[in-house]
Order: C-alpha cells, then sequence, then structure tokens
C-alpha cells in the first residue's frame, strides 16, 4: 500500500469518527444553560429524569443568565434555555419559543452573622440609599448589588417607588460591590461580614445556602406566601425552545412539566404556575 | 517716515507675524500631539487588560463564553472615564459582534484593537473606541489661548517696538529741528569746517561747510560769504596760529579751547573747537569782547586810584619790586619819594571832604606833571603820594626832584572859588642804601617824610638810620600808651586861671600826665597826638573828665571855693557819637556841679558847627556846663562860628601873647580879640602870661582872666586843693 493511500484512508476514518460523534451528540445530550436560579431547579430535576432516561446526558454548564442562554440557544449553541423572564421581540422574532413554568420567592437575605429576622421596604429603602450604614451589632452593612439589567434588579425595583429611586442611587455610589450572576451574588452574600442582597428561595433550597432569609415587611418569603400573593417579590422560571430543540430535549422538557417534575420542582422551592396541558405548548 | 523707519518697521512686523503664526499653530498641534498619543497608549492599555479579562472568561468557559453577556457586559461598562462616549466591542474572528456596550462614538474618535486568546488561537477581538471630542475641544481651547496670547505677543513685538521706535524718531526730528533752531538762534558762533589733506599729508584745504547767523555777525559778513570760504583766512591771522591745536583736534578727536582776538575790529571770542565727525571740525564763538573789558577794568581798578586814577600802592609795589629786581640785576639805583600833603586834614575838615578830594585830584595832577612817562607816582592812600625814579644818576638828581615837587606846590590851587595854599613834606629812600626791597623803602621813605614834617614841613629829607631808632620809640611809645591807662600811669594837674581884677583863682585847667614807668613823664605833645592818632584819646578824655568831675565833689564837699575847672576835649571826641550822654553820665556818676564844668574845644572841632554833635555838645550848656574856645587865633581863620555858637569863654592862644610886649601885631590881634569878645558878650582868657609886662597889657585891654606862669604853673591835685584852701581862709579872713 502505497504511502498516499495510508494518508487517505487515515483522513477517511477520522471524517466517520467525527460524523460518528456528531451524530451522537445530536441524540443524547441535552445542553441546558440559563438563569442561575433556574439551573439550580434543574439539578434535581435531571437526577430523577436521569435515573429513567441513563443514555441521555444532560449538559449544564456555568449560568448564562436568560439572555446569554437564550442567544446561545438561538445559535444553536443550546438546546433549551431555562430563563426567569418572557422572551423579548427580537427573540421571539429570530424564532424563540416560551414555555411558562412556575416562579420562585426572590428573598432578601443575608449573611448568618447578621442577627435579624426581617426588614421592612423603607429600612431596605434606607440601606441602598445609604441612609442606613450599620446593623443594630454595629456590623457595617456591605450591600450585595446585581448588574443594572439583571433580572433580580428589575424585580427588586417594582417593590415601591423608593425603592426604584434606591436601587438607582445604590448603583451611583462608588465602591459598592456588583454581584454579575446569581451564584456570584449569593456565593458573595454568604461569604460577606453584614452582607445583605437578594436571592431565590430554589437557590436557597438547592444549593442549601448558609444565609438568614429575611420577612419583607413581615412576610416571609414561601411559596404559600407567594401563591397567596403576600409576598410581592418572585423570580419566573420558563423555558424557551426553538423550532430545531431535539426531541429528546422536548422529552425532558415533557418530564419536567409533568407531575413528577413539578413535584420535584416545588420541592425546590418553585410555584408552579402552569398545568400540564399548557406546559406541554410553546407559547 | 524715512527709510531706515520703514525697514526697521517691516522687520518687526515680519517678526511679530513668525512668532505669532508659530505659537497659534505650534501650541494647539503640540497639544493635540501629545494628547492623541497620550489618549492611544490609554486605549492600548486598556484593550489589553480588558482582553485579559475576556480571556479568562474564556478560559472557565471555553464553550460558552460568548454569551455570558451579563458578565461580558460588566466587563465592557467597566471603564475609567463614564462621561467620555467609549464603545468597546467584541468580535469575533469573523468580525461578528460577540458584545458591545451602548455607547455610541462619533465620527471623530480613536480605535485599538486587542485579540483575545484561546489556546494561543486568536478566538475574538476586543476593540475600544474613543471619542476625540473632548481632545478636540480641547485642543480648540489652547487654540484659543494660543491665538490670543499670539496676539498679545504680536501686539508686543510689533506695536510696542514700533511706537518705541516712531518715538525714537520723532524725538530725534525734534532734538534735529531744536538743534538746527538752536544752532541758528544761539548767541555762540558756530562754524563746520571739512579739512582735507593732500597725498604728502600736507593740509590741503580748511573750508567752512556750515555756520550760524551769529557767526556770520561776528565776522561780519553773510553766511553765504562764510560757507565755502578759507577758514584760515576768513578768521583772522590769529586763526591760523591755532592750526596746529585745530589739526590735533582733528587727529585724536579730543577739543581744545583759545581765545581768538580780532584786533582790527576790538572783539575776543573764547573758541572751542572739537571733532565729532571724521573730516569735521566744529568751531564755536563766543564772544567774550565784554567781559575782557570788564577784566581790564577790574584789572586797572585793582591797580589804579579810584580818585586821582594814579595807580595805587599795590600797583607802586609792583613797579617797584621790578625796578628793584631790575637795579639788582644792572646795579643801578633806585629813589623812593614819599610825599603828604603839609596840614591837609585842616583842609579836609575845614573845606569839607568833596573839595579835600579835588585838591588831592589836582595834587596828583600837578605832581604827575614833573615826572617822565616811565617813572611812577602813586597814590598810597589820604593824602600821601610816593614816587619811584628810576635810576637817578647822582644824589642830586634825587634832590632835584624832590625840589621840584616842592616847587610844583608854590602855585596855590583853585578848588572852586576857594584859592588853597599847600605843601608837602618828602621823604627820600635810596635803593640800595636805604632798603633793599620795595616795603623797606617804601618804609624808610615814609620815615624820612616824618622827619621832615617834624623838621618844620614844606622841605624833603633823605632817610638816615636814626630815623628807624625814632619810630621804634614811638612803637614803644603807642604800645606803653595802651596800657597806660589800665596801669593808672595817669594823673591830673591843674593850671589855675587867674581873675584879672582881683587876682583870685577863677577857674583851673585840668591837664593829662603821664608817669611812664621807665621814661617818667612823657610830654603832652609827644603822647596826646599819638592818643589822637590812635584812638586811644577817648577811653584817656573819659577817664579825665570823671576825674575832674570826681575832684570837683570832693572839694565842693570839703566846702573850698566852687572855681570852674575845665577840660579839654579833642575834635575825636566831639565826633563820638554819644559824648554828650558821656558827660552827663560822669556827671551823674560824680555828682559834680554842671555849673562849675568847663569844656574847652578847639578851633578845629567848630569847623562843621552845624553837626548834630556839636550842637549836642553846645546843649550841654543847658546843664550849665560852660564852653571855651582853646588856642583861640590859630586854627580856623573863620569867625562865623563866634556869632551862632553860644561860647562862654575864649582863650587867646599864647602864640600872641609871648610877644606881646615887643610885637605890634601881636598886640593888635590880642586886642582886636578881646575887644570882639568884648563887644559879642564872651568872656576871654589870656594864655601863657609870663611876665607882668604881658599881664599889665592885657589888663589895660580888659582881658577877663589870666593863665600862665606869672600867677601858677600845672599845680597838682593837692597843690591846687591847698591854693584854693589859701584863698578860702585869706577871703573869709
Amino acid at each position: 500500500m502505497s504511502k498516499f493511500t495510508h494518508l487517505l484512508l487515515a483522513v477517511l476514518i477520522l471524517t466517520c469518527s467525527i460524523a460518528y460523534t456528531s451524530i451522537c451528540h445530536a441524540s443524547d445530550t441535552i445542553r441546558i444553560n440559563g438563569s442561575g436560579n433556574a439551573i439550580d431547579m434543574m439539578n434535581p430535576l435531571m437526577n430523577a429524569y436521569s435515573k429513567t432516561h441513563p443514555d441521555i446526558r444532560i449538559m449544564m454548564g456555568k449560568p448564562l443568565g436568560s439572555s446569554g442562554a437564550v442567544k446561545a440557544l438561538l445559535a444553536d449553541a443550546l438546546d433549551v434555555a431555562v430563563v426567569s423572564r418572557d422572551l423579548k421581540p427580537e427573540e421571539a422574532a429570530q424564532g424563540a419559543q416560551l414555555r411558562k413554568y412556575g416562579k420562585t420567592p426572590l428573598a432578601i437575605v443575608t449573611g448568618k452573622n447578621v442577627r435579624r429576622s426581617g426588614i421592612s421596604t423603607k429600612e431596605l429603602e434606607e440601606i441602598y440609599i445609604g441612609k442606613t450604614s450599620t446593623w443594630q451589632n454595629g456590623e457595617k452593612i456591605r450591600l450585595i448589588l446585581r448588574p443594572l439589567a439583571e433580572t433580580d434588579t428589575h424585580i427588586l425595583r417594582t417593590l415601591s417607588p423608593g425603592m426604584n429611586d434606591a436601587i438607582t442611587a445604590a448603583h451611583a455610589r462608588t465602591g459598592m460591590i456588583v454581584a454579575i450572576t446569581d451564584p456570584d451574588s449569593y456565593s458573595t452574600i454568604s461569604k460577606t461580614p453584614g452582607s445583605i442582597g437578594t436571592t431565590t428561595m430554589v437557590s436557597i433550597i438547592s444549593e442549601k445556602l448558609p444565609l438568614t432569609i429575611l420577612s419583607l415587611n413581615g412576610v416571609s418569603p414561601s411559596l404559600k406566601s407567594l401563591a397567596s400573593g403576600a409576598y410581592p417579590l418572585a423570580k419566573e422560571i420558563n423555558f424557551v425552545t426553538t423550532a430545531k430543540t431535539p426531541q429528546a430535549t422536548l422529552d425532558f422538557i415533557s418530564f419536567i412539566f409533568s407531575a413528577q417534575g413539578r413535584a420535584i420542582a416545588e420541592k425546590t422551592g418553585v410555584l408552579v404556575t402552569t398545568d400540564v396541558a399548557k406546559g406541554s405548548k410553546p407559547h | 517716515m524715512n527709510q531706515t523707519e520703514l525697514s526697521i518697521h517691516r522687520f518687526t512686523l515680519a517678526v511679530a507675524w513668525s512668532i505669532s503664526i508659530l505659537i497659534t499653530i505650534l501650541v494647539p498641534a503640540a497639544y493635540f500631539f501629545i494628547s492623541y498619543q497620550h489618549l492611544r497608549s490609554e486605549l492600548i492599555v486598556q484593550s489589553a487588560l480588558s482582553a485579559n479579562d475576556v480571556t479568562d472568561l474564556v478560559k472557565s468557559n471555553s464553550a460558552l463564553w460568548r454569551y455570558e453577556e451579563l458578565r461580558l457586559s460588566e466587563m465592557l461598562e467597566q471603564r475609567s472615564k463614564s462621561s467620555v462616549a467609549e464603545s468597546r466591542i467584541i468580535y469575533d474572528t469573523n468580525r461578528a459582534v460577540i458584545a458591545s456596550n451602548t455607547s455610541a462614538v462619533p465620527l471623530a474618535h480613536i480605535s485599538q484593537t486587542h485579540d483575545i486568546y484561546d489556546a494561543g488561537v486568536v478566538i475574538a477581538s476586543i476593540e475600544i473606541s474613543r471619542t476625540l471630542k473632548p481632545l478636540l475641544f480641547g485642543t480648540l481651547l489652547v487654540a484659543l489661548c494660543s491665538a490670543a496670547i499670539a496676539a498679545v505677543i504680536f501686539f508686543t513685538l510689533r506695536t510696542l517696538p514700533r511706537r518705541s521706535i516712531k518715538k525714537a524718531f520723532q524725538a530725534l526730528r525734534e532734538k534735529r529741528k531744536k538743534y538746527r533752531s538752536l544752532h541758528e538762534t544761539m548767541k555762540e558762533g558756530m562754524a563746520e569746517h571739512r579739512v582735507t589733506f593732500g597725498d604728502d599729508g600736507e593740509l590741503k584745504s580748511f573750508i567752512i561747510i556750515d555756520a550760524n547767523s551769529s557767526c556770520a555777525d561776528m565776522f561780519g559778513c553773510s553766511r553765504q560769504e562764510l560757507i565755502g570760504s578759507n577758514s584760515l583766512t576768513q578768521f583772522g591771522t590769529s586763526f591760523r596760529e591755532y592750526l596746529p591745536e585745530l589739526l590735533q583736534v582733528f587727529e585724536h578727536g579730543n577739543s581744545t579751547t583759545f581765545e581768538l582776538a580780532l584786533p582790527g575790529k576790538g572783539t575776543f571770542y573764547m573758541t572751542t573747537a572739537y571733532s565729532q565727525t571724521p573730516g569735521i571740525i566744529t568751531t564755536l564763538f563766543e564772544d567774550i569782547t565784554e567781559r575782557k573789558k570788564s577784566e581790564l577794568q577790574i584789572r586797572r581798578m585793582a591797580y589804579s586810584d579810584q580818585l586821582t586814577t594814579l595807580p595805587n600802592r599795590t600797583l607802586l609795589l609792583d613797579r617797584l619790586n621790578q625796578a628793584v629786581a631790575n637795579a639788582t640785576q644792572n646795579g643801578i639805583t633806585l629813589a623812593v619819594f614819599f610825599l603828604d600833603l603839609d596840614r591837609f586834614k585842616i583842609f579836609n575838615d575845614t573845606m569839607g571832604r568833596a573839595t579835600g578830594d579835588q585838591l588831592l585830584i589836582e595834587v596828583g595832577r600837578r605832581l604827575q606833571r614833573q615826572i617822565r612817562c616811565s617813572d611812577t607816582l602813586a597814590r598810597m592812600g589820604g593824602d600821601e603820594f610816593c614816587f619811584v625814579a628810576t635810576n637817578p644818576s647822582k644824589i642830586l638828581n634825587s634832590t632835584y626832584i624832590a625840589q621840584k615837587f616842592i616847587d610844583s606846590m608854590l602855585t596855590p590851587f583853585w578848588i572852586g572859588s576857594n584859592k588853597l595854599h599847600v605843601s608837602t613834606s618828602i621823604g627820600i629812600a635810596v635803593f640800595p642804601d636805604d632798603g633793599i626791597d620795595a616795603e623797606t623803602l617804601i618804609k624808610n621813605a615814609e620815615l624820612a617824610m616824618y622827619s621832615a614834617k617834624e623838621a618844620g614841613r614844606d622841605m624833603y629829607n633823605y632817610y638816615s638810620p636814626e630815623m628807624n631808632q625814632k619810630a621804634h620809640i614811638r612803637m614803644e611809645l603807642e604800645n606803653g600808651l595802651r596800657n597806660a591807662l589800665e596801669r593808672g600811669e595817669f594823673f591830673l594837674e591843674f593850671q589855675p586861671i587867674m581873675n584879672a581884677e582881683n587876682r583870685t583863682v577863677a577857674a583851673a585847667e585840668a591837664l593829662v600826665r603821664w608817669n611812664h614807668p621807665t621814661r617818667g613823664r612823657i610830654p603832652p605833645n609827644e603822647f596826646i597826638p599819638l592818643a589822637e592818632e590812635t584812638g586811644l584819646i577817648l577811653p584817656l578824655g573819659e577817664w579825665v573828665l570823671r576825674t575832674v568831675c570826681s575832684n570837683m565833689k570832693t572839694w565842693n564837699d570839703a566846702g573850698l571855693p566852687q572855681i570852674r575847672l575845665s577840660v579839654n576835649v579833642s575834635s575825636r571826641q566831639v565826633e563820638q557819637q554819644n559824648f554828650a550822654q558821656i558827660v552827663r553820665n560822669v556827671l551823674n556818676a560824680t555828682g559834680a556841679n554842671a555849673a562849675q564844668l568847663e569844656i574847652e574845644l578847639t578851633e578845629s572841632c567848630l569847623v562843621n558847627h552845624t553837626s548834630t554833635n556839636l550842637a549836642e555838645v553846645f546843649d550841654l550848656r543847658n546843664l550849665g556846663i560852660s564852653i571855651a574856645i582853646d588856642d583861640f587865633g590859630t586854627g580856623y581863620s573863620s569867625l562865623g562860628y563866634i556869632k551862632t555858637l553860644p561860647i562862654d569863654h575864649i582863650k587867646i592862644d599864647r602864640s600872641f601873647v609871648t610877644d606881646i610886649s615887643s610885637n605890634i601885631q601881636d598886640q593888635a590881634i590880642v586886642e582886636a580879640i578881646i575887644t570882639m569878645s568884648q563887644k559879642l558878650g564872651i568872656q576871654n582868657i589870656a594864655e601863657g602870661v609870663e611876665t607882668l609886662e604881658q599881664l599889665e597889657f592885657l589888663q589895660e585891654q580888659g582881658c577877663n582872666e589870666i593863665q600862665g606862669y606869672y600867677f601858677h604853673r600845672p599845680l597838682s591835685v593837692d597843690a591846687l586843693e591847698t591854693l584854693l584852701r589859701t584863698q578860702a581862709e585869706l577871703q573869709a579872713g
């Protein structure tokens, strides 16, 4: 056999190998990413689904955030995006399809060393403005902000007009700590003495975070208070797919929307707001 | 604006423009360039840092890093100058935008790109674009400031020097105008000369190239005539004499000054020559003719006697010194004549100073006619003249000259309507026998003159060494006289004046005596004139008056007969401003009886009998004091005063009494005096009565009182006191 024949054979083998790998990836792997809190909800669901579908490999990397995940989905870099907001018109225009799932309370949390159990909107406003700078024990209040474009910030703004202004004022202050992603946020809150910030009940439960959850105006964040409308702050958890979303992914989504999936989700702190029939179809 | 001014103006304008344009362009350009480089460097660093951040993100999530929108956005938002428009874009290798911030960057911007690597492969790049608006704005501001500064600099460089130059030229023009005006109107004459030399170095020409009006006037021609003419001929031969100095000025550029005399015109010019321009000499002529005349006049005044116009003492000394030097050198003789008019003082006193002065003028003229032109006749002062005769070959010549002088006085002088007979006494000193210098010769001639006076006046006398000794004695006497009063060397004697009828003491004349410590008693005729001459007569006269009054008081208090005590008063005392007051003071101080005091005046005192001083003396009569005229008939020839002045006694001079027994003339005079006094109601006293014949004659004529040795010599105070006491006792007995 000539050298050329050997080389041609090697290239052929390599090409076939790559093609095979690609086919297997498309059929067995589900690539999921999205909002940090939403991803936290996915871990028990993924574990439950993997038990029944061991051939399905679910990949979930560092959270890209809602926008990044939708972008990656549209770029075919993901199979499904778990987001905590509605779709933007341009995203929908590009073929993104939203499936509403539920919502989780957005809790006001502090580090464990902060001896507080609740906070009022007024107090929160003063903390964000900087009027109140120390806790009762004298500890400095270290406010952990989220980016202005982040969903948590948008949600918190809705608490009151004063809060809306206070957030703007807080971002205008120099030397503030800004946590980019959800994991960054609760990780920073848990590690920083005297800290206060926001995170979802999903993350707290699923990640077993060492944080103090504060009642807001006397109402503790829970699915019950959320469901009753007593607790005002909630973060949506929705799924985004495209027409290209593989069947395996759609199957997994169906599982999530199933009663089993919903039960798992509610255990992790999600108030599922959609029914089975609705959840199976994208909006 | 002249060519030089225009050139300077253009040059400064060009310099100002160049510097201003450079400042206007270079400063903002430099600012822009430096700032741009700084911005560029900043962007390089920023893009590198941002690329590093993204690279870290890539490493942590190589598959999906590009979708980490939040993180990427946060990274892109992190920048130092949020107020400045800046865009940050992450491109993939296809130049598709992965992430970007939202700031829009205008067209004018600067961009910097940095690659982002993953495992050494470029997977993306970050491009940072920043607006140039602030930089351009800053550059514009700098440009505006630079333009403003450039404008100021332009103004400073262009306008100020231009203004200064304009002022300087204006000042120069005014100065030139002023100079020209000054040149034309100045009193001094000014001329400029061009001096040229030939190839051989010899002076070729010395031509006047400019002259002002004053110069033309000074030399009596027009400016046109002066300009172009030869300086050496135009300004007279005297000017040519100073040619070497003028050429030196020309060569060395210094200045020289000389007096230019134009004998033909009798004018003098102080000429200053200087050279400030090569080839040109300027001369300034200052007319000093008047000054020269004044100097001459001053010199004349300094060396001549104002009254007689004869040479004065200074000039005489000068000429005598020259003559002595000449005589010493040539072995010839000199004779110095010292002339003094006899009794000139009387002329002066009686006829008045104006007549005296006129007499001196006439005497000077007459003496001058007696001498050669080459000899010097000078007025030494007062009525003294001095004459220097050079080379009188024989002693006879000097005698001849002296006699000639004496004879020249024989003819009376007519001063106005007065015919005056004048004589002179002459002293002669001969060089080298009587002195070898001018001062000594004059002094010795003067001594010889005094000797001639003593010998009887109207004669000449040669100097002898004895005269010198006499002068020395006189000097010693004078010195002694000055101290005699303080030392109490004076004392009084009284000569009784007897009543011609009853031969009792009617009065006594006080006579001062001087008992010299070494020479014994000095005769009054020796020290009285000396005292008058030195002025010591004033304190001495007061002492006499005071002593007489004291004695009078003492005798009155002692009860002695109250006789008149007469005191001689000299003309010097009468001339004293406060003599009358002194008499009053003495009377008050001593308590003497004024009615017993008599003041004896000589006729010379009465010469100016209208004087205020004399009137005050006669006013003393109001106190009771009587006035007597001493030595009557020997002095003043006018008898006018007799009828105008209230005189109490006339004392007939002894010269008329001495020969009264034998001399008919004296008898006639004495008779006339006595008769006159009787008719005028004035008491008379005869002096110098020594014999019975004299006494009898006087008694026959009706003389009132007699004074003389016949009755009494001058008595001491004690002797007079005894006499008076005896007389009192006799009268009482």
